[in-house]
């Protein structure tokens, strides 16, 4: 019996998916790139983020940038059409860049299949060497 | 200790040198603390409180180099005696070229934990180093392949020491406007210490298992994980993932504890399938809240367990669990005009597990001991982020 809980489980997710509320998923509003989802939190990674807390521009209310806090280095995940080489005119520090960089390789810094990765599912906290490297656990304990 | 605060102090202060030089650091500080029910997951309900807090600095020579070094102390309240300090350093790579649509990844990682004197055996050193490629072969088409070298070794007690290659290969296709199909699959093997089935846990364990009694094995394992992802509105996602592993050559593996006070490097190793699900939402305008639900089958190779109270074989079959969790996560990221980012955040998490596994032994001085991994655990955790 308990081998059919995993079945189970999975239909009712995909019922809700099909829930007629949910069929008028609306596209980022604003955003020139195709949408893309590498990270899987089934939002685009692409969507405008112009302060760079993690909420889009969109979610906000906010259709352009905010003066002084634009930041090239937080919009565009997992754009390929930019690159380092693209700022070279530009004064967007080392980190920016990095950050964008980096942004749109998340989904080959981790892989969710190895050794060790079942803990990966969770809050998490954010914090601590723990949530950052590989392997989710810090000391072995996993919040 | 003192070694490994003397290294982390060194570290720091290069990276501190390096920093007047050139002045694209950034840093990050967190702290946590909260409550869990079941801290060593089984029967014994052993609750307790504890805080973390840790340190990193980023250093950015180039703009696609990172290097950075942290720090990190967790302190537990009545079961003081695992707390613990990791410090360590990561490096990484991401070079690019303008229109390219190759993008390779490499990085690079060393950490050492040391807990308190009761527990000084599970003292180790983890260095990894990990390389990826992601390919864009059409706009809404990535395809990527990656693979992972980890050796950890216990100072101690290198009954523990293991080294794993890993690989990877996936394919993340868009379609429908904005619905994702992510496809991964991987292989991995690892080098291990496995415990002869003729050891008399009672009779040879009590001054640690000789090395007689061990031989050396490889553990390959391999899986594959599908996951659908889409936007529900403007503001909201969702996903779910379905994940089966499996080991392909445990069948003569006996491993020297899974639980041993959770700190054994088995305690996450699991072959079976899981199903996950996850939504994320912006929809209040000023917090990111996350909330999940999954299901698990784990089936866990023979173990050996080894704690103050336990000393016992389990020759029976593997250790099967059914795990059910659920949580939800709220964040509040701020960012200030001056440049500060800010992250107050609060979760909670409830665990339901059941056992095939039910042991009743008699321990030295004859008394029953029921040790059982059927359990509950809730956690509720705070947490601060500052960036900068």
């Amino acid at each position: 019996m308990t081998g059919h809980r995993p079945i189970i489980f999975s239909l009712v997710v995909f019922l809700l998916l099909f829930i007629p509320g949910f069929l008028t998923a609306d596209e980022a509003k604003g955003a020139s790139a195709p949408f893309i989802d590498l990270d899987g939190d089934g939002l685009d990674d692409g969507a405008p983020d112009d302060d760079g807390d993690g909420i889009f521009n969109i979610a906000e209310g906010r259709s352009k940038p905010v003066p002084g806090e634009t930041s090239p280095a937080l919009t565009g995940l997992a754009s390929f059409e930019t690159s380092a080489a693209d700022f070279s005119a530009d004064f967007t520090p080392n980190s920016g860049k990095f950050s964008q960089l980096n942004r749109s390789c998340r989904i080959i810094s981790t892989h969710r299949g190895g050794f060790g990765s079942g803990d990966q599912f969770g809050p998490g906290n954010g914090i601590g060497i723990g949530a950052v490297s590989s392997g989710g656990c810090a000391g072995g304990v996993c919040h | 200790m003192s070694k490994v605060i003397s290294n982390g102090l060194l570290a720091a202060a290069i990276i501190l040198f390096s920093a007047s030089s050139m002045a694209d650091v950034k840093f990050e500080a967190g702290v946590s603390s909260g409550y869990q029910s079941n801290l060593i997951n089984d029967n014994n309900d052993i609750d307790d409180i504890s805080t973390t807090a840790s340190g990193r600095i980023y250093l950015y020579p180039l703009s696609f180099m990172e290097i950075s070094g942290a720090g990190e102390y967790t302190y537990y309240g009545e079961t003081y005696k695992i707390s613990n300090l990791l410090t360590g350093g990561e490096i990484t790579l991401i070079p690019s070229w303008k229109d390219s649509p190759l993008r390779p990844y490499v990085k690079g990682s060393f950490y050492g934990s040391r807990y308190r004197r009761d527990f000084s055996g599970f003292d180790n050193n983890s260095g990894t180093v990990s390389a990826g490629l992601m390919y864009r072969a059409a706009s809404q088409l990535h395809l990527r392949l990656g693979g992972k070298y980890t050796q950890t070794s216990y100072i101690d007690n290198d009954i523990y020491d293991q080294k794993t290659i890993e690989f990877f290969m996936g394919a993340n296709k868009t379609f429908w406007k904005n619905n994702t199909l992510d496809i991964e699959a991987g292989f991995g093997t690892a080098d291990y210490s496995s415990i002869r089935g003729d050891l008399d846990p009672f009779a040879d364990i009590l001054d640690g298992v000789p090395d007689t009694f061990l031989v050396e094995k490889n553990l390959k394992s391999w899986y594959i994980s599908p996951r659908f992802s889409r936007p529900l509105g403007s503001k909201t996602g969702m996903n779910i993932t379905y994940t089966y592993r499996s080991f392909t050559n445990d069948s003569a593996g006996i491993i020297f504890g899974s639980s041993s006070e959770n700190l054994s490097p088995w305690s996450s190793l699991w072959e079976g399938q899981s199903v996950t699900a996850t939504i994320k939402t912006m929809f209040f305008t000023d917090a990111i809240v996350t909330a999940g639900a999954g299901y698990f089958e784990k089936r866990y190779l023979r173990t050996l367990e080894e704690s103050q109270y336990f000393i016992y074989m389990q020759l029976g079959p593997p250790r099967h669990d059914y795990q059910s969790r659920l949580f939800f996560k709220i964040q509040r990221p701020i960012v200030t005009k001056s440049g500060w980012f800010i992250e107050p955040s609060l979760s909670v998490e409830i665990v339901t597990n059941e056992s095939t596994t039910e042991i009743v032994r008699m321990d030295l001085d004859n008394m029953p001991i029921d040790h059982r991994y059927d359990y509950d655990d809730f956690s509720i955790f705070w947490g601060l982020i500052l960036r900068r």
